[in-house]
This record gives structure tokens, sequence and C-alpha cells, in this order.
């Protein structure tokens, strides 16, 4: 039984060296750099896996899968930044796998710190109004001293650093609408509904109307950033399917979200209607529009079932391959069939997820996990969905393999809350 | 030369990415069927095997207790339904039953022997008290008979 717990961390170091070795050999076997990140690398997932089986801390799959993932998505990183500086004649114009591994420590430490506090201090679901305010807040601030970066203001820069404070939002704006539903009245239908009402409405019903519709349409309107509003509404509507609320909120949402997307459709037509047609047919426009598009659609179809080789494509042919297209450039390498894997690991995570927050007993611990573990899936479909044309393109991350610090650091402090929900107390049982 | 060593290694590649997820499936499956198990057997059980050593100190997985209806395996072997991951167990160590209202032990030919309160177990069934220790190879347990303790 020992044995085959070890097993998984065995396969992770073996695609790690794999892919290293093959990196290293790649430019000439002269580099270290490579073979250096590989040994820190193994070795970070190895102790802290070691670390998290004795000390019994929740659900270890959870960072089985994702270390899975960031290795793959490390490896893909190396390999842009020497495709990058092949085709600028040998000059070193980026530097992002070396990044990511610093982010990928700093978000373990995070991972780990965030399962430690939120698994022993009690009191997060009575923090309603704190995390509403965070999430305007954050809000403010980037419309404040936000950057403009490829049409959409999402962008706060200090000094050298850049942070993408809509990934925080995420987080606050999922343990907000988490304390609204974990304090319905439930299933029992003996209990009386003791809430206040207005007009018949119940008054938090209508506080959570307000909320949700103004992070999206501020996130939407003013930071035109579509891909996270669009994952705010669809956890939000997962939400309300899960706990059975009325119909009539089902309806006024329907009708609300058919009204922001016409306008949007309408007012900001040079940004979501390039889009949609983009989408539609991107031949009509091969070299404005719908370039990212025909660009990741041929790195997939070059790539194959089993891809041509780690080295051997041009992932620098894609636009953003570091962030938002890695997926396709991970098709292109290392094929279709690796493409396959990397869903086939979030569909671990996702059920790992739904599973640990059906087995917690505490209601908005349960609220929470589920709501996190919906924003881990449904943020993976959105931008999986527009890099293979199945639904239109919106930028967003693709959670632990793209390219970037706030991303990283957003979706280990997610993982974080889901492991601590999975967390046995000192009874044995979960919570 | 480098591209047909890509050429190859991309399939090793891929073989090693699905291999790891087939193996977290497995421990997945291990873990549900394991729990199912654990569900089947507790409830209604009339006795149970507490153990007695710590948890943290074993290398093996283990449950606090382990809940006996009528008759029960206890071995190294995963049909058992007291299943011990101990090098020291026997495939099928020893059986505890129910017969006549009153719990027995028997010994099947074990190799490293069940022991009743640090005595060894003769080769016949052996009736249990309520509290009475078990132990095999390393672990002990203490065994609880609900029933006895109502009488």
């Amino acid at each position: 039984m020992t044995k085959i717990r070890f097993r998984p961390m065995l396969y992770i170091t073996l695609v790690n060296i794999i892919g290293f070795l093959m990196l290293f050999i790649y430019c000439g076997a002269e580099d270290f750099t490579y073979m250096y990140a590989c040994l820190i690398l193994c070795l970070i997932n190895t102790i802290m896996y070691l670390l998290l089986y004795h000390l019994d801390y929740g659900d270890l799959y959870l960072f089985l899968t994702v270390s899975m993932l960031v290795s793959i998505g490390i490896i893909m990183l190396c390999r842009i930044d020497l495709a990058i500086e092949a085709a600028s004649l040998g000059k070193r114009e980026s530097d992002y796998a070396m990044r990511q591994i610093l982010w990928f420590v700093v978000g373990i430490v995070t991972y780990f710190v965030t399962v430690v506090v939120f698994g022993k201090v009690k009191f997060w679901g009575r923090l309603r109004y704190v995390y509403m305010t965070l999430t305007f807040a954050l809000i403010a601030a980037t419309l404040l001293f936000g950057d403009v970066v490829n049409g959409s203001k999402n962008w706060i820069v200090i000094g050298d650093m850049s942070i993408q404070p809509s990934e925080l939002i995420k987080i606050f704006y999922c343990l907000c609408i988490s304390c609204y539903f974990s304090s319905l009245p439930g299933f029992d239908a003996k209990k009386k509904d003791k809430r206040k009402r207005f007009f018949g409405i119940p008054t938090d019903e209508i506080v959570l109307c307000i909320y949700v519709y103004a992070c999206m349409g501020a996130l939407a309107l003013f930071q035109k950033e579509w891909g996270t509003a669009l994952l705010l509404f669809l956890i939000y509507f997962a939400m309300c399917f899960v706990y059975k609320t009325s119909n009539r909120l089902k309806l006024i949402n329907i009708g609300g979200i058919v009204f922001v997307g016409l306008v949007g459709f309408f007012l900001l037509a040079d940004h979501i209607g390039v889009r949609v047609s983009a989408w539609q047919n991107p031949w009509q426009d091969p070299s404005g529009g719908g370039y990212q598009i025909i660009q990741s659609l041929i790195a997939i179809a070059s790539g194959g079932y089993f891809g041509v080789g780690l080295g051997n494509g041009m992932p620098q042919a894609v636009p953003f391959a570091q962030t938002d297209f890695i997926f396709a450039a991970i098709c292109e390498e290392m094929g279709m069939f690796t493409g396959f894997a990397v869903i086939l690991l979030y569909f671990l995570l996702t059920y790992r997820g739904v599973k640990i927050a059906l087995k917690s007993t505490n209601e908005f611990l349960k609220c929470a996990c589920l709501s996190l573990v919906t924003a881990i899936g449904f943020q993976t479909f959105i931008i999986i969905g527009g890099v293979i044309k199945l639904i239109p393109l919106t930028g967003i991350t693709l959670p632990f393999v793209s390219y970037g610090g706030s991303s990283m650091l957003a979706s280990f402090i997610m993982l974080g809350i889901i492991t601590a929900v999975s967390f046995p107390d000192k009874k044995g049982k979960n919570r | 030369m480098y591209e047909i060593l890509a050429d190859v290694v991309k399939y090793i590649f891929v073989f090693v990415v699905y291999m790891f997820i087939l193996s977290i499936v497995r421990l997945i499956y291990l873990d549900i069927s394991d729990a199912k198990r654990r569900e089947a057997t507790s409830g209604t059980g009339f006795a149970y095997l507490k153990l007695v050593n710590l948890r943290r100190n074993l290398k093996f997985k283990m449950h606090e207790s382990y809940s006996i209806r009528e008759d029960a395996l206890i071995g190294r072997s995963k049909r058992c339904q007291v299943y011990i991951d101990d090098p020291y167990m026997s495939k099928n160590h020893a059986r505890i039953f129910l017969r006549d209202g009153a719990f027995y032990i028997e010994d099947l030919d074990s190799t490293n022997g069940s022991f009743l309160n640090g005595r060894r177990l003769p080769k016949h069934a052996v009736r249990l008290k309520d509290s009475d220790k078990l132990s095999f190879g390393n672990i002990s347990f203490i065994f609880v008979d609900n029933l006895e303790a109502e009488n």
C-alpha cells in the first residue's frame, strides 16, 4: 500500500527528467541551467508531497495533479523561451520559465500557509462584508491605477512588477457568494424562512444580485475583461442551481445576463464583435481579428496525435503562447494526447474538489470549496474552449499551467482553501 | 539527429503522463473501495477492534477501529475484513467469529502467531471477552464487545 502511494510522484519526477533532459540536449548539452531547474522542481515536489503525506494534511491527489500540471507548464515555458531566443537570433529576450519556477516556489509556500491558516481559523463564514469591500477596493484600484494591456485594463504596474487584481477578485468573490449561499434556509421545509424581506423578496437576495452584477459590470464594461466576467457569472449560476434557489432568481439572472450581453455587443462592438466574428469564421480576416485563432489551430493541427516532438515545433508563431495559448503550444510539441491528458488532469482536480465539498459538514466550507472548484473548472473550459475554437475566445489564464505570477498565486490560494476543507480535524472526521 | 531523438522521446513522454493519470485513478479507486468497506462494516457491528498503536508511528495506513459483525478475517490479503499491510502478518492470519452469542478467535496457522493478552493462541478457537488485548505482528488491538458490555 505504501509503495503505490509514491508511484505518482515517481511519474512526475520522470516527466521532469525527460522534459528537461531533452531541452538540455536541444541547446547543445552545455548549459546546465535546465538541469538545475529540473533538480529544484523534483526536490520541491517530492519534499512537499512527503511533508503533506506525513502531516496527514487533507487530500493529496489535489497536490499531485497540480504538480503534474505545473511540471508540464514549466517544460513548455522553457521551450518557448528557447524558441523565442532562436527566432531573435540568439538574443535572450524572455525569461518566462525561470520566473515561473520562482512563482511556483512562492505559490507552494502560499499554498502551505493557506492550508494551515484556513484550517485553523473558524470565522471565515462571517466576513461577508469584508470580502465585498475587498472586491470593490480591488476593482477601484484597477480602475484608478490600472494600465491598458492588449485592450483590457487589468494590470497594476508597481515598479518592476505587474499584478493582475482580477485573479484575487475571483477568490474574494467566491468566498462572498459562499457566505450568502451557505446561509440559505436549506432543504429543511419545516424550518421557517426568517430572512428580512423587502417587497416579498429577501433582502440578502437583492444584495447578492447587486453585488454579482456590479462585479461583472465593472469587469466587463470598464476593464473590458469579458473572460473573468463570464467566469464570475458561471460560478454564480452554477451555485444557484446546486443550492436550488427559487426559479424567480434564476429567471432574473437569465434576463440580466441577456441584457448585459446585448449591451456589451452593441456598445463595445469593436471588442466583442471582433471576437464573435473571429470565432464564427477566422478566415475572413486572417491577418487581423482571426490571426490568433488561426495560428493556434494550425499549431494544434501540425502536432497531430503525438506532437512533433519537443524542440521540433514553432511555438513562437502562436501569439501569447506563454499565457493564454499555452494549450496550443502543448498540443503542437507534445501532441494531442498530452492535451487530452491535461484536460483529464483538470477533470480529476474538479472531481476531487466536488468530492471534498460533498464530504464536508460545515455549510460555509462546503460552499466555498464548491465555488472555488467550479471556478477552476470553468476557467479551464473557457480558455481551452477559446483556444480550440469551441467558444469565442476571451483572454484568461489556464490555471497552474500559464505563465503569470498573479495567476499562479491565486490558483495556489484556491487550491489551499480546497485542501483546508478536506483537512481532517482531531476527531478524524471531515469537517 | 536531435529530431530523431525527439521523435522517439515524445511517445515515452505521453506514455509516462498517462501512467501518472492511471496511478492516480487507481489510488482514488482504492480509497473509495476502502471507504465503502468501512461503511459496510460499521454502524450495526456487535463488536470492534480498537487500535492500540499510535497511527503516526506505523509505516502503513490503518484505521482507528475495525467493526466486527459475525465473521471477520484478519490478515494481509485484501479480501480480509480487517486488512493490515504489515509484513509480519500472514495472508490469512486469524479469524474472529460469533457462535452462540459469544465471539471466538482462531489462529489460521499463521507464521508469526497471534497473541491474546500476551499469550500465544493455541490451535483451537478461544473465547474472547470484552477488553481483551490481541496482538498480530507489530499491531495490537483492544477487543470491545458491545453485547457483553450491555449485559
